[in-house]
């Protein structure tokens, strides 16, 4: 694992992409994202393909938060947690006695409403043209020192200081009892059933959790990019954030939702700069990995088998 | 059995780090590559729709930027050779947003030029006001790029809907009617030419008999047509755009609306008229350019442009072309006028210039307030089939107003700038 | 109140073009368990072939040839990728076919361009009938006439004939199926053909009013989706009453307030996942456990 962070720290240094440093922001902002999904998909075995409606709600929430009631940095992302949270605590009550395939359904069918609204309630969310104007301002400790957030290179230590803390949070999270039990439910809910656990509550847990460090993400990348757009919502996302957990080997392995983000969001940018039509290579990508690696990297190189919910 | 555990973790580690480390350098490379080769050009970052919904109208701003790069061929930019760098905003405002970013951030780009959707002009605007690079907004007319969300930062390039519906209105209250019901699409772009279009009608004496907001994404407009016709409005004012416009174009023939008031397209693109085909072209419509504009300068154009592209799937430029060509090439001149590529220079060298060589029958004023092109706005009629004196020969012109006439003033449009950046 | 009436009657012939292609999509769904994102990209196929045959052999011949290309396109999707997926985990299919979609759309527009197009409808339903209590174009009375008759012809097979029984019962109990000894592999092929082959039909059928894209299949998949977990997946008349309804409903809503029109069909399908988590007429499936 600390291998995995000193790369993270080490990254803006490497020559030539160390320039291209919003990536790199985005690609933490994505692995906590992708993480904290991986509890819901890897460990508890939901196939959620709506979580991209929660990264939307944080985003919108930091945004909103920023535009009309406080200028901050941590007030907006708390509120991006805590509203995301909410309104994942409350799906997640929808959610929780389902799984497989309607477990998958109902999530789509929620993120597409989330995502209507965002796109059509004009006076909260700025509709099609979104948000803008969401600054990062400087953070201060009092007493202390005042960091600039408005540089690239600043942001990207911040993001990354809470994406490191993240890490172990959920690190913690999958290790502990609580973690174990999702796993049991991934491998048979009936059975976990009978030996007496309240399968219904711990799902819901694992759902509510995931939502918050969702939220969160989402709230970091309003401010890396300064502004919320209804796109983020769209299944799609749902579905990009899905494909990254899977590609990396989030089901065999708790680092793979982090190598398939940085994977998925590099290789995304690179291949629409070098070739118009190259939404056929990235869907033919798709289905490559689905068919030949479906455990994922990791899954390839550690020579683990799917354990993936059958 | 620990100890196995620890070993295959951390054979497992490290290769998780060899991947990951090569999966973050991987990029570099390409990266090397293209710095090595590129001497000293001078960069232009286009960004612009080759998928979603405007990838057609994208493709068109495209053939016309390279247009210009090609006129500026031999001698170069300030003798340097101009390269330019196009990507993909997918018709996405935080795409369009992020691939400004990378342009800025890592091609070290100065000057960007594109965006078809208002939306994406939005985003990349304010990236390019963030980071301190000059952005040619060349395809989008919704008021706020030069107005709300102006920016000293950026310029845009086509009329707004206020020139629009000034050119317009007269025109069809005298020879229309004064009844009009309006198809409003439900976004910033939509509400700006309603909003223009109940302004004329006003001052006229005109009476709106109804409006109909349509979602994005609407493909079924029964529904609204239906009320339309039981307003009995004389002219059927649509500010409605994108795939949407296609989608009602081919229901207003299907119903045939057109034969019972007179549709009215307040901007209507020629990718769309082309889409639609000879047979369901009708109405009276604005539009910013059209290839078939009686002077010397545009005829020229559309013979540079059929040669250089003859296989082109659209035979003739459209409005995005021109002012893609247009955009672009007086970019380039600022830069050349203003000595060097500093991105303060190339904006004073464009604030209240006058383009007298335009693609239009009055010359550009680039205004220095509000960084808008003040030029002409045309109003045409849609020929029938029996016409056309060629498969492209959609339009008749019937008039045109000045740019100066018919722009905002700064009454209307009361923006402050930015101050200059560095 | 005229308009009320053209507002209903414009409701349910959209809910016949949805209903023909989700009663595809919940074929699909039901004998295999697949999500079939590139129901879409094979309805844009059909609208695109459509197009092009139709400069050769006209608005009939197309009708009937354009479909059976997009039911071949379908089968190859299926032989080669998409039965791999098969008894796995839904989300592989998903994923699998959501892949396929982005780049299918690719191929359109590489193959036919970027710009838009437009099929006419054939001559003698141009124009629109008053007839004083109610308005509405021909050509969209003949499309609810077409997609009736399609309904009826699916309806005819599923009901009447072995095979169709076979795979009516598939669609809800698929393991019970292959246990009687059917030959499981090549009835899924068929039944995917088939989905497409309505896909495509729908299709060509909705060109000539929605306009040819290539990102045309986008607005019919989500409905098409909500629209097949409102009636119950695997379901015939679900899938046709749900349609009708979601259509219904779209329409309507577009007079009071459009804006949440679009909205409606998805706090249905959630309000029924909720408390009648089958769909209105589906059955209890393996799929529910």
């Amino acid at each position: 694992m600390w291998l995995v962070f000193v790369i993270f720290v080490f990254f803006p240094y490497v020559p030539y992409i160390g320039r291209y440093i919003s990536l790199g922001t985005e690609v933490v902002i994505w692995s906590l994202f992708a993480l904290g999904f991986n509890i819901l998909l890897g460990y508890t075995g939901l196939p959620s393909f709506g979580h991209g409606a929660f990264f939307g709600i944080g985003a919108y929430a930091a945004g909103i938060f920023f535009l009309q009631v406080y200028k901050g940095v941590w007030v907006p992302l708390i509120m991006s947690i805590l509203i995301t949270g909410f309104f994942t605590a409350l799906v997640g009550l929808l959610v929780a006695k389902k799984r497989g395939i309607y477990f998958a359904l109902i999530t789509i069918a929620v993120s597409q409403v989330f995502y209507f609204i965002a796109f059509r309630w004009e006076e909260l969310t700025g509709g099609e043209t979104g948000l803008s104007g969401i600054d990062r301002v400087n953070i201060s400790f009092p007493n202390l020192f005042s960091i600039k957030l408005s540089t690239p290179i600043n942001y990207y230590y911040f993001v990354l200081v809470i994406f490191i803390l993240c890490t172990l949070l959920i690190w913690k999270i999958v290790h502990s009892p609580f973690g174990k039990v999702l796993q049991a439910i991934r491998e048979n809910e009936i059975r976990a059933k009978y030996l007496g656990y309240n399968t219904a509550a711990y799902k819901w847990g694992a759902f509510t959790i995931s939502g918050f460090f969702a939220g969160l993400a989402g709230g970091l990348y309003t401010l890396l990019i300064n502004s919320a757009f209804p796109f983020v919502l769209d299944w799609t996302q749902s579905g990009n954030v899905v494909m990254m957990t899977l590609l990396g080997g989030g089901t065999v392995n708790f680092f793979g939702p982090i190598l398939g983000a940085a994977i998925f969001i590099v290789s995304r940018d690179l291949l629409s700069t070098y070739w118009e039509s190259w939404m056929l290579i990235y869907g033919l990508i798709f289905v490559f990995v689905i068919l030949f690696i479906p455990s994922g990297i990791l899954g390839l190189v550690g020579g683990k088998k799917q354990t993936i919910l059958r | 059995m620990g100890k196995k555990l620890s070993k295959k973790i951390s054979r497992r580690t490290f290769l998780k780090g060899a991947v990951a480390s090569a999966a973050l350098l991987g990029p570099g490379i390409p990266y090397i590559a293209k710095k090595a080769v590129a001497a000293e050009p001078l960069y232009v970052g286009v960004v612009s729709p080759a998928s979603g919904n405007y990838a057609d109208h994208g493709m068109m701003e495209r053939m016309g930027m390279q247009m210009a790069a090609d006129e500026f061929k031999a001698k170069g930019v300030l003798g340097r050779p101009i390269k330019l760098l196009v990507e993909d905003d997918e018709t996405d405002p935080a795409v369009g947003a992020r691939k400004a970013r990378r342009l800025i951030e890592v091609d070290k780009v100065k000057f960007l030029i594109g965006g078809v959707s208002s939306s994406v002009a939005v985003s990349v605007g304010e990236v390019a006001q963030r980071y301190g690079a000059l952005f040619i907004a060349s395809n989008q007319n919704s008021d706020t790029i030069t107005g709300e969300k102006a920016h000293r930062c950026v310029f845009r390039v086509p009329p707004d809907m206020a020139m629009a519906l000034r050119t317009l209105g007269p025109y069809i209250i005298e020879k229309v009617g004064k009844k009009w019901y309006f198809f409003t699409h439900d976004y910033e772009w939509g509400w700006s030419g309603t909003r223009w279009g109940k302004k004329v009608l006003e001052k006229y004496g005109g009476t709106e008999v109804g409006e109909s907001k349509v979602p994005l994404n609407t493909r079924d407009f029964s529904s609204f047509l239906i009320k339309a016709r039981a307003a009995k409005p004389d002219a059927l004012v649509i500010t409605v755009g994108g795939i949407d416009r296609a989608a009602l174009i081919e229901q207003m023939f299907e119903f045939g609306i057109y034969k019972e008031m007179t549709p009215v397209e307040t901007l209507y693109d020629y990718e769309d008229v082309w889409a639609a085909g000879a047979e369901k072209n009708f109405g009276i419509h604005g539009t910013e350019w059209f290839h078939g504009i009686d002077i010397p300068a545009v005829k020229e154009f559309v013979t540079k442009y059929k040669k250089r592209w003859p296989a082109a799937l659209i035979p003739v430029p459209t409005q995005d072309t021109a002012n893609g060509y247009i955009g672009l090439r007086e970019l380039l001149r600022a830069i050349e006028r203003a000595g060097k590529d500093d991105v303060t220079a190339v904006i004073k060298a464009l604030e209240g210039h006058t383009v007298t060589d335009s693609l239009k029958n009055d010359p550009i004023y680039i205004r220095e307030w509000d960084h808008q092109f003040i030029w002409a706005f045309y109003v045409v009629r849609s020929k029938k089939p029996s016409e056309m004196k060629d498969r492209a020969d959609f339009f008749e012109l019937l008039k045109w107003s000045p740019g100066k006439e018919v722009a905002r003033t700064k009454e209307e449009n009361p923006v402050k700038l930015e101050p200059y950046p560095g | 109140m005229t308009e009320f009436l053209s507002f209903a009657v414009n409701g349910l012939v959209l809910g016949l073009i949805f209903a023909v292609v989700a009663l595809g999509f919940t074929l699909i769904l039901g004998v295999m368990q697949v999500i079939n994102f590139t129901h879409g990209i094979l309805f844009a196929f059909g609208a695109y072939f459509a197009f092009t045959l139709q400069r050769f052999v006209g608005f009939w011949w197309a009708l009937i040839i354009a479909p059976i290309f997009v039911g071949l396109i379908g089968l190859i999707l299926e032989r080669l990728v998409i039965h791999r997926t098969y008894g796995g985990n839904p989300l592989f299919g998903l994923l699998l076919t959501f892949g396929l979609a982005t780049a299918l759309e690719e191929v359109i527009r590489m193959i036919w361009g970027k710009p838009g197009y437009s099929v006419a409808a054939p001559r003698f339903v141009a124009g629109s009938l008053d007839l004083g209590f109610m308005f509405y174009s021909k050509y969209r009375l003949l499309l609810a006439a077409l997609t009736i008759i399609i309904i009826l012809l699916v309806w005819l097979f599923l009901e009447k004939t072995s095979y169709g029984a076979i795979i009516k019962a598939g669609a809800s109990d698929s393991e019970m199926v292959m246990a009687l000894g059917k030959n499981l592999p090549r009835m899924r092929t068929f039944v995917f053909a088939i989905g497409s082959i309505l896909a495509g039909v729908a299709g060509v059928i909705a060109a000539p009013i929605w306009s040819v894209r290539p990102t045309m299949g986008t607005a019919i998949l989500m409905p098409a989706f909500v629209i097949v977990v409102l009636g119950g997946i695997g379901s015939f008349w679900g899938s046709v009453i749900a349609g009708l309804i979601v259509g219904m409903s779209t329409s309507i809503s577009v007079m009071f307030w459009a804006r949440i029109s679009d909205i409606i069909p998805y706090v249905l399908m959630a309000i029924i996942l909720l408390f009648r988590p089958r769909g209105l007429m589906g059955e209890k499936s393996v799929l529910e456990v």
